[in-house]
């Protein structure tokens, strides 16, 4: 029983464990849970202070006061709910009970089983067995009771469930990131602490950089929250105790706000302040960027420019040569760590540090622009570096130049053309030629001889009688210049074109008509004026004789009549001249025209004597009669000049006569040329032609010819009237040619073989060759009427000559024969001599007029032989005075002067008639004018050499040349002296022609000067300055001796377009302005009055109109 | 282009029935001779070039020779066209004055081209003429530059002169371009033979062309 009672204790005993098993389970889950809800309403009512914290912002006794509220609330929270759920378990019974409602098959059985075993007084009231038998069936059950199964987690997840859900809102408050619930959290997290209200304005400012550049511009944007300001400043505190720059803003409802600070040199904090709020501060650090100091360049010239090296400082703007080497040494600021050269944007080169300065170099070999960009030793770039240029300086172009002659023109007599060309270059001239071209052909090259040097002159002697040269070419020339640039080759000037132009057939036929004519004109002008002079004189004189005195305002009329004669005298005088070089140009133009050269020539002789020092003298006699008024020798003096005056009318008559007679030659002579010209021309067509090789240009040339056939015709027509008067015979023999051209119908013939030319026809060799034959007998025609005219004049040239030549001899015989008749000093024989000797000296009156009339007609006389004829005379005249005078001696003297002068007059008569006979020989004066070229060619040599000598010694002022140099110098004064001679020669042989004589001796006399200079071995500008006058006038004497036909031109420059600078538009009124007076008068004229009313009205506004403009123009 | 042509042509044929031109219809410069002392034959072959040029390059159909009218000629409303240039003085009589005033408002057109030297005088009797106009410069936008041919930079420089800017200088009347002046060009100058002036090709073709504009300008308004 014992044992049996020891198996039942030990059932209850597992029962009863298994029991505490169970209750410890559900006391610890019942702890777990409780855990959780705990955690879970304080993450609630922390969350909840929070906010109320964060919406309230207590203090910190309340914000404390509400944290302990918090956690008492959450405590007593969770102990209730901890009491409910631990207190059945912390009871047995209810324990029990809680199993066997759980468990119905427990019912009872548990709860019995634990109270009897509880409760032994209960053991006697059951049966044992039934005891036993319901602990064993409680334990059984018990045991197989798997503990999950009787203690359910839902509560657990539940506790965990509100954690997870208490925890969402934090959460989210915490991704939210509000400044606000931070500070709240903040202040809960230390609700001792006290914290200030932040303000009811968040400013927040948000920078992009907080270290600038030194002059860079800072922006910063600040953003409002809360309660928007309506302006907001800007705070800028330089140092941290006083704002340096207050800038207010008006925000206008924004919630932003961007402001710039420009140009920032201190570093700074800033600040925003709107409402009552401020931003933080935020600190701006300005840093120093780098920057050039100083450029130096040192420039290296390319070796031909011959310029030394040179140092630029401070300026990175260079003009150079093309290959000219730059050493850039650019100073910075600050220690550098790179500096890079950057060339047009594109190129960059690394330059050589040295602390503070970098180097490197350049060769310009085009313009560039480039800047230096640099790197401190910080990393910081310079800002904005500058651009700076380097220009080529394009090695300039030579200038060259043609001064003299400086303008087109004909080409002058002899064929030779002095060019003054002057060239210079900023480094050297080296070569100079002349280019010239003829009618646009191939061009041809002269090379003008120089000294290499930066400024050239030279004198060029440019003969063109080597070229063959055709009336009517033209013959364009320039020069050119090259320098000495050894880089790029040389470089070449070229001076302008100029053109000389081969008159043509046609402009010299006119050029010497119109000089005629106007010569004629101006002497027909002359003539008319002086007619009448002689009886006005003649009426004075017969009153002075018969009233022996004369009146004031006679003399008064008298004085001005004089005046008035000498001013035709005057321009007579100046007709002179220019018949002098009309006499001239004519004689050069063609050697068939010497025998009309020398006739004007003689015209122009004609005109010197008419203005002879014994018209002057009787002019001056005249007045001064007047002024002294002697009746008595007035009218002497008077007659004598009406004498004079008679003399000087038929002079100018017969002068007239002659120039139409010139002038009818001349035109003869041009007509013979043409036609010569004319057979040629057909000549070379028809060859063309025969060879089948024409084509347009021959066309052209025939039509040419049939132009130029009836422009011919129309000529001979005009000529032979002309020739009426002169010539009768070859007047009648031109008219006959003219209608012998007409019968040839030149010009029909030769349209029809220019359009037989087009079509190739074989007539063209036909027609041709008829129309060569015909103009062959024209021109042969021609010639011959121009042969028997020349012959004839000849003729009667050499009668007169014969004539004259006879007189003298007789003169002479006839003064031999006195000379040998009266040899005895005897009184009667004296005076017998005396009047012999006298009637021979009238008998010489015919010869003086014969000689004159022959020297008015022909040039050929020789020089001297006026003179010889002049002492003849005097001598005559002289031994009958000293016969007179009863003095044997020098009457015998004068004699024989007067034989030996009246011999030396035959002779150069002779001479004088042989010259006639050569009449192809050029003139005397031609002569003079090839001394005077060669003798300028050789002076302008001299003034180089002279001007080397100068330039290479460098000698100025009036120094004295070195001795080595004396010699060259001494042999140079040789040379002028050379020439001085040789002018001298000149001179001489120009006796008869005062004008040009007296030009040669100012030469002389300079060329003496600069003789004396050289002499003395000394060389200065001065000595230059004359070499060039003397060789200027050189060339004028030669020029005035000759026509040279040059024409200038008007000289003008082109112009380099120009920006339009003017306004882009036309005013409204376009310029108009109302004029009232004109409205006026257009509806006055508009009103219906009859025409000649209309005209009287805008007579009428015309006048106030002319009156108005008056006003304005004053007024202005 | 062609419209342009076309546009030329129409109003060559109104133009034409202006004036009974002695030049048998055909279009004719005529050049205004004047007293004063200034040459107004100057620049001879000018006229007859830019004539020539107008033939080649526009359908305005012209004679190759200018001619000359005075102011007091009974033929001078004949020629709606009429060219005064010279280097000198200028002058007109009151009836010149009032004849150049009816002419050129009764449609006739001048040009006046500053051949170096008359620009006071020519000023001066202008504004006897017209004293309340002023002088209107045309810029480069003006469609006188652009009308036939193009000339984008306006008035060529054709001789430096005083190197002033050159200017074409218009008169307005009754809101009429009546009167154009080239002061500080030389277009005449730069219309002569190529020797006579030495003037490169290229400013001489400019010339032609500012020439031809006006021509055509004074014929198509």
């Amino acid at each position: 029983m014992k044992r049996k009672k020891n198996s039942d204790s030990d059932v209850t005993d597992r029962l009863q464990n298994r029991l505490a098993q169970f209750r410890k389970l559900l006391v610890g889950r019942t702890i777990i849970e409780g855990s959780l809800f705990f955690v879970a309403v304080m993450l609630w009512v922390s969350t909840v202070v929070v906010l109320i914290e964060a919406v309230f912002y207590f203090s910190s006794l309340w914000r404390s006061m509400i944290l302990v509220f918090a956690i008492l609330l959450s405590i007593f929270l969770v102990a209730r709910r901890m009491i409910c759920h631990l207190k059945p378990l912390l009871n047995l019974h209810r324990f029990v009970l809680g199993i066997e409602s759980k468990y119905p098959e427990l019912q009872q059985r548990l709860i019995t089983a634990i109270d009897l075993n509880k409760n032994p007084e209960a053991h006697d009231s059951y049966s044992s067995s039934l005891f036993d038998a319901t602990v064993e069936g409680a334990e059984k059950y018990i045991s197989s009771i798997n503990s999950r199964d009787l203690f359910s987690h839902i509560r657990v997840a539940v506790g965990l469930r509100y954690v997870v859900i208490s925890l969402v809102v934090p959460f989210f408050l915490l991704i939210w990131n509000n400044d606000v619930i931070d500070d709240s959290i903040h202040r809960c997290l230390n609700p001792t602490s006290e914290f200030f209200k932040p303000p009811d304005t968040h400013i927040k400012i948000t920078v992009e950089k907080t270290e600038i550049l030194r002059g860079d511009d800072f922006s910063i944007l600040a953003t409002f929250r809360g309660q928007l300001p309506r302006i907001a400043s800007l705070v800028v505190y330089e140092d941290e105790l006083e704002p340096s720059l207050v800038r207010d803003f008006a925000l206008q409802g924004s919630d932003s706000l961007r402001c710039t600070l420009s140009n920032i040199q201190n570093s700074f904090s800033v600040q925003i302040l709107g409402g009552d709020g401020a931003s933080t501060k935020h600190r701006v650090t300005v840093m120093e960027p780098p920057f050039l100091e100083n450029i130096n360049l040192k420039l290296k010239y390319p070796e031909y420019v011959g310029i030394p090296d040179r140092w630029i400082q401070g300026s990175g703007d260079v003009e150079a040569l093309i290959g000219t080497e730059f050493s850039f040494e650019f100073e910075a600021n600050k220690k550098l760590r790179q500096a890079d050269l950057v060339i047009d944007d594109t190129l960059r080169y690394s330059a050589r540090i040295e602390g503070s300065r970098a180097y490197t170099n350049w060769m310009l070999d085009r313009d560039i622009i480039y800047r230096v960009e640099i790197l401190d030793i910080d990393s910081l770039k310079n800002i904005a570096p500058i651009n700076y240029r380097l220009i080529v300086i394009k090695d300039r172009f030579p200038m060259v130049s043609i001064v003299k002659p400086g303008q087109s023109g004909e080409l002058p007599d002899g064929s030779k053309i002095v060019l003054d060309i002057e060239a210079d270059d900023d480094f050297g001239i080296e070569g100079l030629f002349v280019v010239y071209d003829i009618n646009g052909s191939q061009k041809k090259r002269m090379r003008v001889s120089i000294d290499p040097g930066q400024n050239i002159h030279a004198n060029f002697l440019w003969d063109l009688s080597k070229i063959v040269l055709m009336p009517g070419d033209k013959i364009n020339y320039y020069a050119e210049a090259f320098d000495n640039d050894g880089r790029v080759g040389p470089k070449k000037g070229r001076s302008k074109s100029f053109v000389v132009n081969v008159p043509s057939i046609e402009e010299r036929y006119e050029k010497r008509d119109r000089l005629i004519k106007d010569r004629l004109k101006e002497i027909e002008e002359i003539s008319s004026k002086n007619v009448g002079l002689e009886e006005y004189f003649e009426d004075v004189r017969r009153e002075l004789l018969r009233t022996e005195e004369l009146t004031w305002e006679r003399k008064h009329e008298l004085d001005s009549v004089l005046k008035t004669q000498e001013d035709q005298v005057g321009k007579i005088n100046e007709l002179s001249d220019k018949l002098g070089e009309n006499t001239q140009a004519i004689n050069q133009e063609d050697p068939y025209s010497k025998k009309i050269a020398e006739k004007v020539r003689e015209i122009r002789q004609l005109m010197e004597n008419v203005m002879a020092p014994e018209l002057r003298e009787v002019l001056a006699n005249i007045r001064n009669k007047i002024d002294d008024a002697e009746a008595g020798d007035l009218a002497e003096s008077l007659k004598r000049f009406i004498e004079d005056q008679i003399k000087f009318q038929s002079q100018l008559d017969r002068t007239i006569q002659l120039l139409k007679q010139i002038k009818a030659e001349q035109q003869l002579n041009s007509l013979v040329r043409r036609s010569l010209e004319l057979s040629k021309i057909q000549k070379q067509i028809n060859k063309k032609v025969n060879n089948k090789e024409f084509g347009a240009t021959e066309q052209k040339q025939q039509d040419f010819l049939r132009h130029e056939i009836k422009y011919v015709g129309e000529f001979v027509e005009q000529l032979a009237d002309q020739m009426e008067s002169i010539d009768q015979q070859a007047s009648s023999r031109l008219k006959s040619e003219a209608s012998q051209l007409e019968k040839n119908d030149f010009g029909k013939r030769m349209l029809e073989m220019v359009k037989k030319m087009s079509s190739k026809s074989s007539q063209v060799k036909k027609i041709g060759k008829g129309l060569e034959e015909d103009l062959g007998k024209f021109s042969s025609a021609m010639e011959s009427i121009r042969g028997e005219f020349i012959a004839q004049q000849k003729d009667s040239l050499r009668r007169d000559f014969h004539n004259v030549i006879h007189d003298l001899l007789v003169l002479s015989h006839r003064q031999e024969e006195l000379f040998s008749e009266f040899s005895i000093g005897e009184d009667r024989t004296m005076v017998v001599a005396s009047e012999k000797q006298m009637a021979l000296f009238k008998s010489m009156e015919t010869i003086i007029n014969n000689l004159t009339e022959i020297s008015r007609r022909t040039m050929s006389l020789e020089f001297g032989l006026k003179t010889s004829f002049g002492y003849a005379i005097k001598e005559i005249r002289d031994a009958a005075s000293h016969f007179e005078q009863r003095d044997l001696q020098l009457a015998k003297k004068s004699q024989w002067d007067a034989l030996v002068h009246i011999n030396e007059t035959i002779l150069m008569l002779r001479k004088s008639l042989s010259n006639l006979e050569s009449a192809s020989m050029p003139s005397s004066f031609g002569e003079a004018m090839q001394k005077m070229l060669g003798m300028s060619e050789q002076q302008a040599q001299i003034n180089q050499a002279g001007s080397r000598l100068f330039k290479k010694e460098g000698l100025q002022g009036s120094g004295r040349a070195p001795q080595d140099l004396e010699s060259q110098i001494r042999r140079l004064a040789s040379e002028q002296e050379r020439i001085r001679s040789a002018l001298d020669q000149l001179q001489r042989s120009l006796r008869g022609r005062p004008g040009a004589q007296k030009r040669i001796q100012a030469i002389g006399e300079e060329m003496k000067n600069v003789i004396d200079d050289l002499q003395k071995g000394r060389i200065n500008q001065r000595t230059l300055k004359r070499q060039d006058e003397i060789f200027q006038r050189m060339l004028e004497v030669g020029s005035s001796l000759h026509t040279r036909g040059l024409k200038k031109q008007r000289e003008s420059r082109e112009g380099d377009d120009m920006f339009y600078l003017g306004p882009p538009g036309l005013p409204e009124d376009l310029g108009q302005a109302v004029d009232l007076l004109r409205e006026s008068m257009q509806r006055a004229l508009e009103g219906g009055y009859p025409v000649e009313y209309r005209e009287l009205i805008r007579r009428y506004y015309e006048k106030i109109y002319q009156d108005t403009v008056k006003e304005l123009q004053d007024s202005q | 282009m062609i419209l342009n042509f076309l546009f030329i042509f129409c109003s060559l044929q109104a133009f034409t029935t202006f004036a009974d031109s002695p030049t048998n219809g055909q279009f004719v410069i005529a050049r205004l001779e004047y007293d004063g002392g200034g040459d107004w034959y100057s620049d001879p072959s000018s006229l007859p070039n830019l004539l020539r040029f107008i033939q080649n390059h526009t359908l305005v159909n012209s004679v190759d020779q200018e001619v000359r009218v005075s102011l007091k000629d009974d033929d001078l409303f004949r020629y709606p066209y009429l060219y005064i240039t010279g280097h000198g003085n200028i002058t007109f009589d009151d009836q010149e004055i009032e004849r150049l005033r009816r002419y050129l408002e009764s449609g006739g057109f001048l040009h006046a081209d500053d051949n170096y030297g008359m620009d006071e005088s020519f000023r001066r009797e202008i504004r006897r003429a017209f004293p309340y106009n002023q002088w209107v410069e045309l810029a480069p936008s003006h469609s006188i530059f652009h009308l036939h041919f193009s000339l984008p930079r306006g008035l060529p420089k054709v001789h430096e002169h005083d190197g002033k800017r050159p200017q074409l200088l218009g008169l307005y009347l009754k809101g009429r371009l009546s009167l154009v002046y080239s002061y500080q060009s030389d277009l005449g100058d730069g219309w002569e033979d190529p020797e006579v002036h030495n003037v490169s090709d290229e400013k001489r073709e400019s010339a032609l062309r500012m020439g031809t504009n006006i021509v055509i300008w004074a014929l198509s308004r």
